[in-house]
């Protein structure tokens, strides 16, 4: 993982099974729940991390490595030859490959994100679950995501209802 | 298959939270877990959304070369709430609180668009290219509809103009003028890459037919407003004869002609607007005959629907004029900047409820003037409730169903002055995609 420079403060991060990732503090605090936790002065040694294990664990720190503003810690990144743009596009690329897992890892992935609020990686690994949704009809959406219609018919018309302003 | 079926309810609301509205009623919809995420985070938050009506802006023209500010005529519910004051946004620009059109919450303004309830505003970049065709103005029109997205789009396009009293530029009377052509380019600016855009749409349908030259001494009566609906994902453009309808997600136009006008005298008020479940379009001939037609729209067909046929002279006749004053508000009447007129009499005083409308009420009855209905204002958003302008000084709001009347307040025109366009105002409380502050403005667009 990463390496010590000068200067640089670094933090540890420990997964339930044992490993430990030292990471820059500015790395770490991509995550707002770390950063609070730093805030709070609660991250002296290292920081747990429940229930994320260490293989969701390191994917999440590299993503926080390549997402971490250049300006900042991770100064060997930042370019004065390279246009803002370009720098996007080239994340961009980057986000689409690191999001080719699968089903499992990404709903690790959601869950590591969600509970360490990182809104950049939650906004990556929802994308597909947004899509889904605002794409399809009902009985789609039920039969993507696996979820069964547990209303009584006369309850799903009175949701319906509820909702009858929003299909205007 | 996708894994947030088997999310627990904090990390579903967290996905779930990136949702626009509509999708998020859907969602509740999908099984009870779901439905409770939704509800238990409060992500649905109808109370933000344009569903209520909050009142009336009206638009005046312009005399001698100087905007009148619109005035906003209000429900006293919101009148402490909404600024309907825009002479602020004046401070920005001169003339910047024209409006120009309204769309879900959101006003298009003289350089920009401003939003009244959370008070953002942002101005957009000009648009190269202001020149119309001979016979053509260009015009802009608002598409927003925080349901399904957080971004605006405007579209800056030609629209057939009525050069004078008794003939239009477009020649429809001869079948071998089409207009609009297809491929239909337009304009487009989009909030989301904050540019403008050539957009082509192509037509879908016939073109429209050639007008029969006996309705063309008809139509010279026909003032022309700036209508537009925006509906679904379409926007509908009055256009004197037709309107002309984009599909804004597959680049299609539409031509849709116009129910005929049959009367003949007296100048006609057409309006172009929305309600509940579509399209409408009103007009008023003769002075009181107001039509109501409601556009049915299928896959590939559209067809006017007479809703109503009202004679609306018992109300005129019947009105109680001598009412003490109407149950709303008026904001930014003719502020300090027209000194013929009487502040005190016009103005409300916001920090005190009793002085109210009385004295506007005095300007109407003391005026021993013909009966008329000067103005279609608009229809509600969701009840069978049209908006009429009577007289050029009272606004009534007219149920369709019952015939019951309500005085709802005055908005007097003086002199020379007429309501120009009117826009029912629908106010929406999301913090929106306006880039507020850092675009310097542009009195030009």
């Amino acid at each position: 993982m990463a390496t010590r420079e000068a200067g640089k403060k670094m933090i540890m991060l420990k997964s339930p099974d044992g490993m430990e990732f030292e990471v820059e503090e500015a790395v770490a605090m991509e995550s707002q729940t770390i950063r609070k936790m730093i805030e709070d002065d609660c991250a002296d040694t290292a920081i747990l991390i429940p229930n994320i294990n260490s293989k969701i664990l390191s994917r999440v720190i590299e993503y926080c490595n390549k997402h971490v503003p250049t300006t900042g810690a991770t100064g060997a990144a930042a370019s004065d030859t390279v246009a803002p743009a370009a720098l996007a596009e080239d994340l961009k690329i980057w986000d689409a490959e690191f999001i080719k897992v699968n089903r499992a890892t990404r709903f690790d992935l959601i869950q590591a994100a969600s509970y360490l609020n990182i809104k950049g990686l939650l906004d990556l690994t929802s994308q597909t679950t947004i899509d889904t949704i605002s794409d399809n009809s009902l009985e789609e959406i039920r039969s993507f995501l696996s979820t069964k219609n547990d209303y009584l018919p006369e309850e799903e018309q009175t949701i319906r209802r509820e909702n009858q302003w929003a299909f205007q | 298959m996708d894994p947030a079926g088997l999310l627990p309810g904090d990390v579903l609301a967290d996905v779930l939270r990136r949702l626009m509205p509509r999708s998020l009623a859907a969602c509740r919809s999908v099984c009870k877990e779901w439905c409770a995420a939704v509800d238990a985070h409060g992500l649905l938050r109808k109370d933000l959304l344009p569903l209520s009506l909050a009142g009336i802006f009206a638009v005046y023209n312009f005399v001698d070369g100087y905007h009148l500010p619109p005035a906003f005529l209000s429900r006293p519910s919101v009148a402490g709430k909404i600024q309907g004051n825009l002479s602020y946004l004046d401070d920005v620009h001169d003339e910047w609180s024209h409006i120009m059109g309204h769309c879900n919450g959101l006003l298009l303004l003289w350089g920009g668009v401003a939003n009244p309830a959370t008070r953002q505003w942002a101005c957009l970049p000009r648009h190269p290219d202001r020149t119309a065709t001979k016979g053509f103005i260009k015009r802009d029109f608002l598409a927003y509809d925080p349901m399904v997205s957080p971004h605006f789009e405007v579209f800056f396009m030609q629209c057939v103009r009525r050069r004078s009293k008794n003939e239009v530029a477009l020649d429809l009377a001869n079948p071998n003028s089409e207009w609009p052509p297809s491929p239909y380019t337009i304009s487009a600016f989009s909030s989301e890459t904050w540019l403008w855009e050539e957009r082509s749409f192509i037509r879908e349908g016939m073109a429209p037919r050639s007008i029969d030259p006996k309705l063309l001494p008809l139509m010279k009566n026909v003032l022309f407003p700036r209508d537009a609906v925006y509906w679904r994902g379409r926007l509908y453009v009055y256009n004197i004869f037709f309107v002309i309808r984009l599909d804004l997600g597959d680049n299609k136009y539409r031509v849709i002609e116009l129910p005929p006008i049959s009367e003949a005298r007296g100048d006609i008020m057409p309006h172009l607007g929305k309600s509940g479940n579509g399209v409408y379009y009103g007009f008023v001939g003769d002075c009181c005959k107001l039509q109501i037609w409601f556009l049915n729209e299928s896959i590939d067909h559209t067809e006017w629907m007479l809703k109503h046929e009202i004679g609306l002279k018992p109300l005129l006749e019947n009105f109680p004029w001598e009412h003490s004053h109407g149950s709303w508000f008026v904001q930014g009447l003719r502020d300090n900047n027209d000194e013929t007129l009487d502040r005190e009499k016009l103005e409300w005083d916001s920090d005190n409820d009793d002085a109210t409308t009385a004295s506007a009420t005095e300007v109407s009855v003391q005026k021993k003037f013909h009966k008329y209905i000067s103005r279609i204002l608009g229809f509600h958003p969701y009840k069978e409730i049209i908006f009429l302008h009577i007289s050029d000084t009272r606004v009534v709001a007219y149920h369709l169903k019952n015939s019951k009347v309500e005085d709802l307040g005055c908005l007097p025109v003086d002199g020379d002055d007429w309501i120009q366009s009117s826009c029912v105002y629908t106010p929406c409380w999301i913090e929106s995609c306006l880039r507020a502050n850092n675009v310097e403005p542009n009195s030009e667009l």
